[in-house]
């Protein structure tokens, strides 16, 4: 892994964990907040239980001293608060039984309660009836009865122990609630903590990779800058080792003449002579004589004809070497007239060839007109040149613009090349094909070369006994 | 008599022996029969021309034709056209330039210097032979004025 995608990923990681802890801890609080009213609600509920049990203990109370009272002042006050004691006994007594339905401690400690508040409540029953027959000595006796004392103080007891349980566990579950509280603080700061932590990181991670990005900006703009002065340096090179090849091949075809001067001269010379000896010679009818002349002629005629051959190869490498050297002048050409007028050179020779030239719409092109010229004159002087004999000829001309280029094609319907001499036929001194047309080779080597120093391409497709199509690919606008 | 072009000597500067016989036979089949000097190299032709003193004084009131080649091993024949131009005495010489390149640039610099007429030493025998012929009639006919 590189140190961008390092990075990046632990980026994404940090984002991730800062999620998942934000998540907890959102759950958590949820969680922790439900305790603490949980344990709110059991604090409220000891209080709850307390406050029935002193109800009831308060209910028992005044029954006990409204019956007194009534039995001491026969106040019917006193019975009406009696009465509304005890029948509200019952009733508390299942309210605080209910309450404490959870805890089996309590609810055996409200059953014992339970049977002591009945034996009460059956005493205080007996004593109203007693009093209600007018038996009040008797229901006084009840009351001096010690047993009733106990009873009360078994009350008393019971419900100080429940209070105390109570108690216990009102302490319990306040001190509960109060580390609910503090876990969630915990919690809370725990949280920020993290999350600021990350943050931390975060910003850390972001610099540190915005850093090594700015770097990695300047370092591919330096090496950019190398890569242009590389290019400039490599350039200079081809531009000298092309100016070389340039020079090389003008002094090679320059020199090689003075040579070929020579040698055509003094052939000249030879054949100055051989006429002088002819002459002195004319009289003598000798057929052996006659048989050395001819050979003499021969050999005389294949050494002109050799160094005619040699003086249009010496030119032609001096002409291309020269059109090496040409600059260039680019302006605006418009191709369908600048075809046009090559097509007119050319109409005796198609005339004779019995071919046609089409000229389809063309694109205009900023390039050097003369090159222009000279590789579609070329072209299409091959395309009358190579036409397959016993076949009228139709050579076209199309163009199309794609992007910066524009596309033109040369096509006809001639003899074809085959696929083996595609290449060659671009190289210097090199023809294809049956030999029966004049030509040193040259034309298309010297295409090629025009065709690439206007920063061109050009491609063959042709096949053989059916024709061939040139595809010449020129920039629309002149780069230098 | 400066005026009889038979008087006029003919100066052929020419470092190839070959050319230089084959210019020589060509002048003489046109019936040029002046008297020819030749130079192999440019210091010696110099050296006849302007004298070793470099002056031009030692050829006064000669009546030349210089028939110059311009690829010399010592120098260019460019500089001797240049130095001959230059000279008081001689500026007047009609020099014919006579070499393998037909450079459009080189022609044209010749021109500019001041030579007289620009020969391409052709291969074919034929057009070599009617160029010489040609020159030859042009040496017969020319009319050298003796510099002042």
């Amino acid at each position: 892994m590189n140190p961008a995608q390092l990075r990046i990923s632990s980026q994404s990681v940090l984002l991730a964990v800062g999620f998942a802890i934000l998540t907890v801890m959102a759950g958590a609080s949820v969680w922790l907040a439900e305790r603490s009213a949980d344990d709110t609600r059991w604090v409220a509920h000891s209080l709850g239980v307390e406050n029935q049990l002193s109800l009831l203990q308060l209910s028992v109370r005044r029954a006990e001293s409204g019956q007194r009272g009534y039995l001491l002042t026969s106040d019917a006050d006193y019975l009406k608060v009696y009465q509304e004691s005890v029948d509200a006994i019952p009733e508390r007594m299942a309210a605080l039984q209910s309450m404490v339905d959870d805890n089996p401690e309590q609810s055996a400690r409200v059953a014992q309660l339970a049977e002591v508040v009945a034996a009460k409540h059956d005493e205080l029953l007996r004593i109203a009836d007693l009093q209600r027959q007018g038996r009040n000595s008797e229901a006084l006796a009840v009351i001096r009865d010690p047993a009733g004392q106990t009873t009360m103080a078994e009350f008393t007891d019971i419900g100080s122990e429940m209070r105390t349980a109570e108690r216990a566990l009102l302490a319990d579950r306040t001190a509960r609630g109060a580390t609910t509280s503090r876990w969630l603080l915990a919690t809370t700061l725990l949280g920020a903590v993290a999350i600021m932590v990350l943050a931390g990181l975060s910003i850390l991670l972001i610099r540190r990779s915005h850093f090594s990005l700015a770097r990695a900006q300047q370092e591919l703009s330096e090496s950019n800058s190398h890569l242009e002065e590389k290019v400039a340096e490599r350039t200079s090179d081809l531009q000298e080792a092309n100016d070389e090849l340039q020079r090389f091949a003008y002094i090679v075809s320059h020199d090689l003449r003075s040579p070929l001067v020579n040698i055509m001269g003094f052939t000249g010379e030879l054949d100055a002579i051989r006429n002088d000896l002819i002459e002195q010679d004319a009289r003598s009818a000798d057929p052996q004589r006659s048989q050395i002349y001819a050979d003499f002629d021969e050999a005389l005629g294949f050494i002109k004809a050799s160094i005619s051959k040699m003086d249009r190869l010496i030119n032609a490498i001096l002409n291309l070497s020269r059109a090496g050297r040409r600059d260039f002048n680019p302006q605006q050409i418009d191709l369908s007239q600048a075809l046009k007028t090559i097509q007119d050179a050319v109409t005796h020779q198609a005339q004779e060839a019995d071919a046609v030239i089409e000229i389809g719409p063309l694109p205009s092109i900023e390039s050097d007109r003369l090159a222009i010229e000279q590789i579609f004159s070329n072209l299409i002087d091959n395309a009358v040149k190579y036409l397959k004999p016993g076949r009228p000829g139709r050579i076209g001309v199309t163009g199309a613009e794609r992007g910066g280029f524009v596309i033109i094609r040369v096509a006809d319907n001639g003899r074809g090349i085959d696929p083996t001499d595609r290449e060659r036929v671009f190289e210097l001194f090199r023809r294809a094909g049956t030999q029966d047309r004049p030509g040193e080779g040259i034309g298309l080597a010297h295409v090629r070369a025009l065709v690439r120093r206007i920063g061109g391409k050009i491609r063959l497709d042709s096949e053989l006994g059916e024709g061939s199509t040139f595809t010449v690919i020129l920039p629309r606008s002149w780069r230098e | 008599m400066s005026d009889n072009p038979n008087h006029v000597t003919i100066v052929m500067v020419e470092d190839d022996e070959g050319h230089a016989r084959l210019i020589e036979k060509n002048i003489r089949r046109a019936g040029v029969s002046n008297e020819i000097k030749a130079f192999a190299d440019g210091t010696s032709a110099l050296d006849f021309l302007l004298g070793t003193d470099r002056t031009g004084a030692s050829r006064k009131g000669e009546a030349l034709l210089i028939l110059l080649d311009l690829n010399l091993p010592d120098m260019t024949g460019i500089d001797i056209l240049k130095a001959v131009k230059g000279n008081p005495h001689l500026r007047a010489t009609p020099i014919v330039v006579l070499t393998t390149t037909d450079d459009q640039r080189e022609i044209e610099r010749c021109y500019e210097l001041g030579a007289s007429v620009y020969v391409v030493k052709p291969v074919n025998y034929e057009n070599f032979a009617n160029a010489i012929r040609q020159l030859g009639l042009f040496f017969s006919v020319i009319k050298v004025p003796e510099a002042k």
